[in-house]
């Protein structure tokens, strides 16, 4: 055989490998393996197992290993019932943009979890299984297990969306060490008397402000959860009441976000916000700022930290009003399941107050489920002493909207060009969030 | 008319082909096995380059939203990105509010997609801005480094280090390093204020304010930090460039140079920038064309913030396909940024013929 001859064989080969690999099946290898089967009930056999593939989107390696946890606890339960559970997590990083990819390529998990906010771009699409059915056919299922936030903004057109997995409430960290070396009063035990207030809090702020020594009373990530409870608290909304127009233009939303304005602008208690992302927590954990909110999911985070902090509910407004946010995240399964009836049978499981408890342990959200066992679980995940804060806000806060009406991505974006113009000094209060509204509004569907 | 001049060039309609000779069994396997050297390269071209290309052109004249069926819409996509009205009244209700006549000017055109034109001129500053800031320090750096003293490979080396660095770990370190209160470019700020107010404090003149620059949460700062960035990272790899045109320069041309009395800026300016033009046309062309293309700092670092003042083309393209599934509308978007490359560059190498230097 001579070189030329063996040349050609060997592009021959390559071709045949291109063309061979590129046409293999998709992968359906899971990112991690089921347990073994375990003793006790007999397994169903090959032929009647179905897999049903689910997704979460843990921060660290300490959450996905609950989550694993659970998948293997859960799998045992499940093979009995001809279901094979596997768990796919995927990073945060580019959560989204791989789910959507794997929808329209038809190939996504059965279940996966999405954020409330984003959830609303999915539900109109088709994409996402409408679990109604399902849950009204199913006795054991009852909907007022879990908390009516999520559950209203799931069950929109008369459709059940999915089942929330979790929820947090927005709290105000504070870092208890600042306020005692200023002999300021804890705000929890102003909360307790009802004086914590706009007005104590922005006190609070302004002692605790050592330019100096680059110290701070206050410090925010640039996101809608903590800008838009300026807005909520100041007797305001995001949008009016059916989600068809923005609202900034409210007096109440102005008022609001004029208090906000004034701590980072006037009286400089506050850093300038990060960029969306987390990076406001920074300052936190570095013992430089006194006071920031955010969500429960940043407890794992703040126990790292080295000194001694709290939680306490958002301050009142000056008229009285109590206000926070109530994120939360469900479990959806997708339209093009091979198997829903099994894909629902996991999401009952996977949101039950024994899962949820153990969830909840470690701290990183507050569970869905309002039976007093999961309750019970998350109170007890301590550091914060005292959790009831998170709990408190629930009976009062604004939900996450899944909006349903617009493209949260599209509408939110100008909210947020206003709120940076309105943090950079470039643009009044009135006229960053006119400028909002009359770029939003078109893109509401009436 | 003679058979001569029926068949002389001027009246031919058609040109004479030479016969082809056929082919001899060997040319024959040649070719064959030629063709098949290519067809991996051709196949992976057409599979993953040509049929992508080509379903995006068709996707920007449908609604595609990932999910559905697409729906032809005809030009909508383009009318939505570029298109324009323009409202008189605007300009009446401008001046009343006594707005400068640009402003007024400029309220009277109301375009159908602000944020897209928002994002075209932030990515022609990126573009021109590093080119401003890497082109003329990487001829300097690459002139430094033409030169045979000990040492200069490793300095090679260390100045491109940064051309093979990851982008996204790239931006991850400068991220940290534009950090405003506690990153290393402000610290740096900080201690060299705290020094000179030191130094002039005693003397009785005004302290200097710590400027404290908020580098990615500042809209006036954002988008220069990102050149800044990048700029960094490609300096190296125009340096290379540079440095080989510049070992490439006959040194007979230098000896010649100095015999006849020029001083060294004199060979710099009139022999060897010259003589490097076309390494410099290509390094303009190539970094003009990276630059309209940025898409992973944004992505990374502020997510076209604050206040979109590092929104660029690409990235509001993305945002706009993958992020808010209007893949039809990303699609017209890449087809109207590829429209500006191809007329820039165009541009340029028509302007070449009038600066570049060509031997012979």
């Amino acid at each position: 055989m001579n070189r030329k001859t063996l040349w050609t064989m060997l592009c021959l080969v390559l071709i045949a490998a291109f063309v061979f690999s590129a046409c293999q099946p998709p992968a359906a290898a899971p990112a991690t393996q089921p347990p073994a089967p375990s003793g006790g009930q007999p397994p169903a056999s090959p032929a009647q197992m179905v897999t049903i593939r689910w997704r979460t989107r843990p921060d660290n390696q300490a959450e996905q290993d609950v989550y694993q946890k659970i998948n293997d606890d859960l799998a045992k339960q499940l093979e009995p019932q001809g279901i094979q559970l596997v768990y796919d997590p995927a990073p945060v990083t580019g959560y989204l943009d791989k789910l959507t990819t794997e929808y329209s390529a038809g190939n996504a998990p059965d279940i996966a979890w999405i954020g409330g906010a984003d959830s609303g771009n999915f539900t109109p699409k088709g994409v996402l299984l409408d679990l109604k059915p399902l849950a009204d056919a199913d006795k054991s299922f009852n909907l007022g297990d879990y908390y009516d936030v999520p559950i209203k903004e799931l069950t929109q057109g008369g459709h059940l969306w999915g089942l929330p997995r979790d929820i947090s409430t927005l709290v105000m960290y504070y870092n208890k060490d600042m306020f005692k070396a200023k002999g300021l009063d804890d705000p929890a035990d102003l909360a307790a008397k009802g004086q914590w207030t706009w007005d104590t809090f922005r006190k609070a702020a302004d002692a605790l402000t050592d330019p100096a020594k680059k110290e701070y009373g206050f410090s925010i990530s640039s996101w809608w959860g903590v800008w838009g409870w300026f807005v909520n608290s100041g007797g305001g909304s995001l949008f009016n009441a059916d989600r068809t127009a923005c609202n900034l233009t409210d007096p109440g939303s102005i008022k609001g976000l004029q208090f906000m304005a004034d701590l980072f602008l006037k009286d400089k208690v506050a850093t300038p916000p990060g960029v969306e992302g987390g990076v406001g927590e920074t300052d936190f954990h570095a013992g430089k700022v006194a006071m920031m909110p955010n969500g429960r999911w940043m407890t794992p985070s703040v126990r790292q930290d080295k000194f001694n902090w709290g939680v306490v509910e958002m301050p009142t407004s000056a008229e009285g009003k109590k206000s926070t946010y109530l994120f939360w995240g469900a479990y959806f399964i997708s339209a093009k399941s091979k198997n829903p009836q099994q894909a629902w049978t996991v999401v009952k499981l996977l949101t039950s107050a024994d899962v949820q408890a153990k969830i909840a342990a470690l701290g990183t959200n507050i569970p869905s489920n309002k039976a007093q066992a999961a309750v019970d679980a998350f109170l007890n995940s301590k550091p914060p002493d005292d959790n009831t804060p998170f709990i408190k806000g629930a009976d009062y806060a604004v939900g996450e909207a899944a909006l349903v009406t617009g493209n949260w991505g599209d509408i939110g974006a100008p909210y947020q060009t206003a709120m940076d113009n309105i943090f950079a000094g470039k643009q009044s209060v009135a006229d960053a969030v006119k400028q909002a509204c009359d770029t939003a509004n078109p893109l509401f569907k009436k | 008319m003679s058979v001569q001049t029926a068949t002389s060039s001027r009246f031919r309609l058609f040109k004479r082909r030479t016969p082809r000779q056929p082919m001899t069994k060997a040319a024959r396997r040649e070719a064959i096995e030629g063709y098949l050297f290519l067809l991996p390269n051709f196949l992976g071209f057409v599979i993953f380059f040509a049929i992508p290309l080509l379903m995006s052109l068709y996707y920007s004249f449908t609604d595609y939203d990932l999910f559905n069926e697409p729906n032809f819409v005809g030009i909508k996509n383009y009318q939505q990105a570029v298109g324009f009205s323009i409202q008189p009244e605007a300009y009446q209700t401008a001046v009343q509010n006594n707005k400068s006549f640009i402003d007024a000017v400029g309220s009277m055109i109301k375009t159908n997609d602000p944020i897209f034109w928002t994002s075209l001129g932030n990515t022609i500053v990126y573009a021109l801005g590093v080119l401003i800031l890497t082109v003329p320090t990487a001829f300097w750096l690459a002139w430094l480094l033409n030169s045979k003293v000990r040492g200069m490979v490793f300095f090679r080396g260390l100045f491109y280090i940064p051309v093979v660095a990851a982008i996204v770990g790239v931006a991850l370190v400068w991220f940290w390093m534009f950090q405003r209160e506690s990153g290393v470019l402000n610290v740096v700020i900080t201690g060299i204020v705290n020094l000179l107010n030191g130094l002039i404090t005693p003397l009785g003149l005004k302290p200097i304010v710590d400027p404290t620059i908020g580098w990615l949460t500042d809209p006036n700062w954002a988008m220069s930090s990102l050149i800044i960035m990048r700029s960094w990272q490609t300096v190296g790899y125009n340096m290379v460039i540079f440095l080989a045109a510049l070992q490439a320069v006959p040194h007979m041309l230098f000896e010649a140079a100095l015999v006849d009395g020029a001083t060294r800026g004199d060979i710099r300016a009139k022999i060897v920038v010259p003589l490097l033009t076309p390494t410099i046309f290509f390094v303009v062309v190539t970094n003009i064309i990276n630059g309209l293309q940025i898409f992973a700092e944004p992505y990374i670092m502020t997510q076209g913030g604050p206040a979109n003042a590092t929104i660029t083309t690409v990235y509001y393209l993305y945002q706009k396909g993958f992020q808010r599934f209007q893949m039809g509308y990303g699609a017209s978007l890449a087809w109207i940024v590829f429209g500006i490359i191809f007329a820039v560059t165009s541009v340029q190498f028509r302007l070449s013929k009038r600066w570049v230097y060509e031997e012979g």
